[in-house]
């Protein structure tokens, strides 16, 4: 992890905005975040809490209207924010690759997958000069295979639709590997898959991240496979991180009451316990009431909670949460972390 | 592993063949849809011999279309009374072998409905692709001057427009043309705007795609299966428009044998000899049937939609 001090990617007040007919919605908000090489961040929450648009900022992929409003994107010591778009798609699917959530819509359904995931890599020229194509192919097998595809050479062919949803994924995970990028961008890639299957396929991902070193951004909306899974968690609510930490403080200790609320909701096999969900639902982004965005749901409301702005503060070394409860700890800056 | 050893690394190809070999395997798929779906097959194969009828026309007869001889002058179809084997569907007022000109013709209404579609597919698809993609001022310029080809009936349309730059086949394509691509545009756009919003197209954006490679390899492979249909359906629509205008005098003019002037010259002798008129008439309408009943059928056959996996 980050032993070195080296850091893969740093977001640094990263705010990305919507303008809608109700006003501008600000989907990530000043949100600070990073990734060491070969770390795995989990980003948790609720759907629309902005977790997908941290990542397609990173890429800057956002879709007009939206655009992003302010901070920087450091990865690798530069700042992918003002790259020339030439630039840019040479850092896309090369050095920064993304898999998305649901495979086979993913997948362009006239081309077979072997086909598709050639491309990528032709895309980016990583094979130059005579026998390219024979190199190509024997590189994209080989990825299938480390992707656990059966029998590569016959699926090479196979169209999006003739495999199955695990398949399906693999290939996606395939296309992102291809290039052996640094950083891994990884938007729910189990969601759309069934139990077993999505542990084979975090098992991979997690193979993937030792053999080559890759970090690796999850976003999910599942607290319980972050756990497993990634040695940093932030949790978004809103727009905002409300608490981050190494995995193990955040998921024994949870500081912050939405996080609380959100291990409340995971359902138990050894219990029979009734969930106890968080009652409410998310804000409206484009009318955010004012002090903490989380107050309106939060069981340990008080009334200074409605008009304090609240921060990121430390609640234990690497630990932070964004409650009115920590706001006289020391304040969360770039600098302590580093 | 029995289907591994078929594709071995020796087999590697440049990607242009393995296109050409996935279409050609795709091709191989599509014929034996076809031999399955009666009324598409009939269309096609009709289609294919007026095809072949205007390649190999000269093979076909030993008659001149242009001269006939005047001392068989309106001589009737072969199974009727003074009718002889020699003019199997008679002649017409200048003695011309009714058959041969017929067969001549389809060299005409083929040419021109391959033509039209092929370069309304082209102007169509080009900008419609763009308009759909990149929307924009481009897209409300593109779709408002559509629109306003759309409101003109096309056959008025074409008929001023020829009654203007004159007649000739030249002129007559790019008449047809002029408002035939707004329906391939339209088809385009909207296909476009759909795909866009699919997921596989932000993929190809994350893995550095940029944005003609995306339009040209990632989205239009994709919908060039409703363009085939409505190419298919447009072109039996334009060889009409053809023979109407030329029926009118003001497409493709005589002695060219084209249908439409064939039923024309035919007018004249309708009652005494009404052969003239009706076989050229019958041409046209066998050809359109069946290309529209090919355009149907290909539309069953190629609709994902309508397929079950």
């Amino acid at each position: 992890m980050n032993q070195n001090g080296k850091l893969l990617l740093e977001l640094k007040n990263l705010t990305t905005v919507f303008p809608t007919k109700r006003g501008l919605v600000k989907a990530v908000n000043s949100v600070n975040l990073r990734v060491a090489p070969g770390e795995i961040l989990g980003i948790v929450g609720e759907s629309g809490c902005g977790k997908t648009t941290i990542l397609l900022s990173v890429l800057r992929l956002i879709a007009r209207p939206g655009s992003i409003d302010a901070g920087e994107i450091i990865f690798q010591g530069q700042d992918l924010r003002h790259l020339p778009p030439q630039a840019m798609r040479g850092i896309r699917g090369k050095a920064i690759s993304m898999i998305f959530q649901d495979p086979l819509s993913t997948l362009n359904p006239i081309f077979p997958v072997g086909e598709q995931i050639r491309e990528a890599m032709r895309l980016h020229g990583l094979v130059k000069g005579r026998g390219r194509r024979t190199l190509e192919k024997r590189r994209v097998l080989e990825v299938m295979a480390e992707a656990g595809i059966p029998a590569p050479v016959s699926n090479y062919r196979a169209y999006p639709h003739q495999l199955s949803g695990g398949m399906q994924q693999r290939a996606l995970i395939a296309i992102g590997l291809v290039c052996e990028p640094a950083l891994i961008l990884a938007d729910e890639p189990t969601t759309a898959l069934d139990v077993t299957i999505q542990a084979q396929i975090m098992d991979l991902m997690r193979r993937i991240n030792r053999d080559h070193d890759a970090g690796i951004i999850l976003v999910t909306h599942n607290l319980g496979l972050a756990a497993e899974f990634c040695h940093n968690i932030a949790v978004m609510y809103a727009g905002h991180i409300v608490e981050r930490g190494p995995v193990d403080l955040v998921v024994e200790n949870p500081r912050h009451p939405y996080t609380q609320g959100l291990l409340a909701c995971l359902p138990r096999l050894t219990s029979r316990e009734k969930i106890d969900p968080i009652s409410g639902s998310v804000p409206d982004l484009a009318d955010l009431p004012s002090g903490c965005t989380f107050a309106p749901r939060c069981p340990l409301v008080r009334d200074e909670c409605r008009h304090t702005d609240v921060r990121l503060r430390a609640v234990a070394p690497g630990h932070y949460a964004r409650c009115i409860q920590y706001e006289s700890g020391e304040r969360y800056t770039l600098k302590k972390e580093a | 592993m029995n289907t591994s050893s078929s594709l071995e690394l020796a087999s590697w190809r440049h990607p242009w063949q393995i296109r050409l070999r996935l279409w050609r395997r795709n091709l191989a798929e599509f014929f034996g849809e076809l031999l399955q779906h009666p009324i598409a097959l009939l269309g096609g194969v009709i289609v294919l011999l007026f095809i072949l009828g205007a390649i190999f026309a000269t093979h076909i007869t030993r008659y001149d279309p242009y001269i006939g001889s005047l001392r068989d002058r309106l001589q009737p179809p072969m199974w009727r009374e003074g009718g002889s084997p020699e003019h199997i569907l008679g002649t017409d007022a200048q003695g011309r072998d009714l058959a041969t000109r017929i067969v001549y013709g389809a060299r005409v209404s083929l040419a021109v409905g391959i033509l039209t579609v092929v370069i309304s597919v082209a102007v169509g698809g080009a900008t419609g692709s763009l308009a759909g993609y990149y929307r924009g001022k481009l897209d409300t310029g593109l779709s408002r001057f559509a629109d306003l080809l759309m409101a003109f009936p096309f056959l008025i349309f074409a008929i001023a427009m020829m009654a203007f730059i004159g007649p000739g086949f030249g002129n007559l394509i790019f008449a047809l043309t002029f408002k035939g691509w707004v329906e391939f545009f339209r088809l385009v756009r909207g296909e476009t705007m759909s795909e866009k919003t699919k997921e596989y197209v932000e993929a190809a954006h994350a893995l550095g795609r940029g944005n003609s490679a995306i339009i040209v390899s990632e989205i239009l492979p994709n919908i060039l299966q409703s363009v085939l249909v409505l190419a298919t359906l447009r072109m039996g629509f334009f060889i009409v428009t053809e023979a109407s205008l030329s029926f009118l005098g003001l497409g493709i003019q005589p002695p060219t044998p084209a249908w439409g002037s064939m039923v024309a010259e035919g007018r004249d002798v309708m009652l005494s000899a009404w052969w003239v008129s009706t076989f050229p008439g019958l041409a046209i309408v066998f050809l359109v049937l069946s290309l529209n009943l090919l355009g149907e059928g290909l539309r069953d056959i190629l609709d994902p939609r309508l397929k079950v996996e």
